[in-house]
């Protein structure tokens, strides 16, 4: 009789430098991965729930709490649905606003997660507080970054956490033009600090992990996509965000309180994030940004998620380099919200934040109010993603101790920057060996 | 009379002429939510802003403890203000100074980790800490979304408001209990 390799478990009981609550939970019998589970057991939030009922007006500000690094990309996710479902189009000066916020918000997202949460990693330290001994430049410089890019939410929406002045229609208030003036000569630093610091990550020792993703991001004709454009596959499938839940479906899975989304018909899993934008528009790069991309090594495009700091770096040179654009050559938006009236009606929206691509749509009553919502945020769509690489990245990793497997693991997930809060929802590892 | 064991002890007998406003770069910052006790920082430095109004003094309130990082140039104190838990029953005042390895006790975690005390060792293991920070900590009874304030912990602002009012007037440092 043959016999039975013994049951081995690995697990990560709370996942650090990661957004929010969660475990993973991996079973192996001898080399076999029989089964991994990204466990997120943070309690549902319900926001879409608390949505109905209320004014129109009240979903960007409510939204915005789903989330402390990224409330931007709700509200504009939001903005733009529920302009869809009332008709309206804003000027194109409110538009360069709503770009500019949006650098803001990927400056600050990127700089965090480049430096403190997943530099470490790569250099060998268990946080940015440990590598900070060794790299107090660095890290100092990351802290400097974050700090600009939350200068400039502060500007634009009142607050750099959870901004007050998003409005369905533009802004409630346009800023001035020596307000945003007076952020030039700290983004000048920033847009040469983005470059060294996206030379610093390109040179870091990356695992051999190349998988066929299926990658997905907005691509717009004439520029980088920030807000709008089609929601565009690696395999060429382009359709609009009116179309997204008829290829696109989330799914309840039994250990998780996050919904997982895949791709339809075939339920496949799919990858939304920095990785893919640049992958699927390296094109429409800054020039700053488009020039390093061709001197940091990597063959474009990329299937190794490792190298996905790479390309946050990229996006952080690119959003300082059209801040820097937008913020000299601003002129306020008169008027800064474009007036409405309310009617019956449905409006979808898909904009990129700083995680990946996020999906909103909204019906709304004659009468200004929510009658159902849908938000599918970026870490629900990479969750189905992150298994299936662990699935294929354990077996090169299981010769070594648990606790190194372990941070092997950890490492693997923090190259999606999951964002557990939005997905509604610390990560715990657990990996079993029958 | 002012019978808090904290303040009675550090609250100097002197005459206004003896006062003499804290000349050096200082920053206090209220660390809150609006969710129960965790108010607090939040409702002390809405009183410091009017008790410190003609002041020097720079008053701030943050959500989060990794804000600080964006504001320590140049200081040459911090005091912060947070409600803290595990330390004793509710309304104690602490006042820590840095290094306090109670505020690690005190709090354990929060978004991507950054919570006071790794803020602050993160700030300290960077060389950007002023001389001398303080913690003022309170211990809360409950952080219930959307919750008041619970009586022990409403009384407990003006203590910690008078305590920080009367170190920045009379440029005394806030010595922890421990001294």
């Amino acid at each position: 009789m043959p016999e039975i390799p013994p049951t081995r478990m690995i697990r990560i009981e709370a996942l650090t430098r990661v957004e929010g609550e969660g475990g993973l939970h991996v079973r192996l019998r001898g080399d076999q991965v029989e089964e991994v589970q990204l466990t997120i057991f943070e309690p549902p939030r319900l926001f879409e729930a608390l949505l109905r009922g209320r004014s129109l007006e009240d979903v960007p500000d409510i939204t915005a709490r789903i989330c402390g690094i990224c409330p931007v990309a709700y509200q504009m996710s939001s903005v733009h649905a529920l302009e869809a479902a009332l008709g309206v189009s804003v000027s194109p000066e409110i538009r360069r606003l709503r770009r500019l916020l949006y650098c803001g918000e990927w400056i600050e997202s990127h700089a965090l997660h480049m430096h403190l949460l997943h530099a470490p990693d790569f250099l060998g330290y268990e946080s940015g507080l440990a590598m900070a001994r060794d790299f107090p430049d660095e890290v100092n410089r990351g802290l400097r970054l974050k700090k600009h890019g939350n200068q400039l939410l502060e500007v634009l929406g009142g607050r750099a956490i959870h901004p007050v002045n998003v409005a369905v229609g533009g802004f409630y208030r346009a800023p001035r033009r020596e307000e945003l003036a007076a952020l030039i000569p700290d983004f000048e630093w920033g847009l040469q600090a983005a470059i060294d610091t996206t030379r610093w990550a390109a040179g870091f020792d990356f695992p051999q992990f190349e998988r066929p993703y299926r990658m997905v991001a907005l691509v717009h004709r004439d520029e980088y996509a920030m807000n709008e454009g089609l929601i565009t596959a690696s395999d060429g499938e382009a359709i609009t965000a009116a179309d997204y839940e008829r290829h696109y479906e989330e799914r309840h899975v039994s250990h998780s309180t996050a919904l997982h989304s895949v791709h339809q018909p075939d339920g496949g899993a799919y990858f939304v994030g920095p990785l893919a934008r640049v992958n699927l528009s390296l094109e429409r790069l800054s020039p700053a940004a488009r020039r390093l991309a061709d001197e940091v090594g990597i063959a474009w495009p990329c299937a190794n998620s490792f190298q996905g700091i790479v390309a946050r770096g990229l996006e952080l040179v690119h959003a300082f380099e059209e801040a820097l654009d937008i913020l000299r050559n601003y002129r306020p938006a008169k008027p800064p919200r474009i007036a409405y009236e309310y009617r019956a009606g449905t409006g979808c929206a898909a904009t990129e934040a700083p995680r990946g691509l996020i999906y909103h749509r909204y019906c709304v009553g004659d009468d200004g109010r929510i009658t159902e919502a849908k938000i599918v945020p970026p870490t629900s769509q990479n969750q189905g993603q992150i298994e299936d690489d662990l699935r294929h990245f354990l077996p090169l990793v299981l010769d070594r101790d648990e606790n190194q497997t372990a941070l092997a693991c950890a490492h693997l997930v923090r190259n999606y920057d999951p964002c557990i809060s939005c997905s509604t929802h610390f990560l715990r590892f657990t990996l079993e060996r029958t | 009379m002012n019978d808090d064991p904290v303040i009675a002890s550090r609250v100097p007998r002197r005459s206004q002429s003896c006062r003499r406003t804290d000349s050096r770069r200082t920053l206090i910052v209220g660390l809150g939510s609006p969710h129960g006790d965790d108010q607090l920082g939040w409702r002390v430095t809405e009183r410091l802003a009017l008790e410190l109004a003609s002041s020097d003094v720079d008053v701030r309130t943050a959500r989060s403890a990794g804000d600080l990082l964006d504001w320590l140039d140049g200081l040459e104190r911090l005091i912060v203000c947070d409600a803290c838990e595990n330390q004793g029953s509710p309304g104690t005042l602490h006042c820590w100074n840095w290094p306090a390895a109670e505020l690690c006790l005190a709090r354990a975690s929060s978004s991507h980790d950054l919570g006071l005390a790794s803020t602050l060792a993160l700030a300290d293991e960077l060389g950007r800490l002023p001389g001398e920070v303080t913690i003022v900590a309170v211990e809360e009874k409950q952080h219930l979304t959307g919750a008041e304030m619970s009586a022990e912990v409403v009384v407990s602002v003006e203590r910690v408001v008078g305590l920080i009012v009367t170190s920045c007037l009379y440029d005394d440092a806030l010595v922890g209990e421990r001294g």
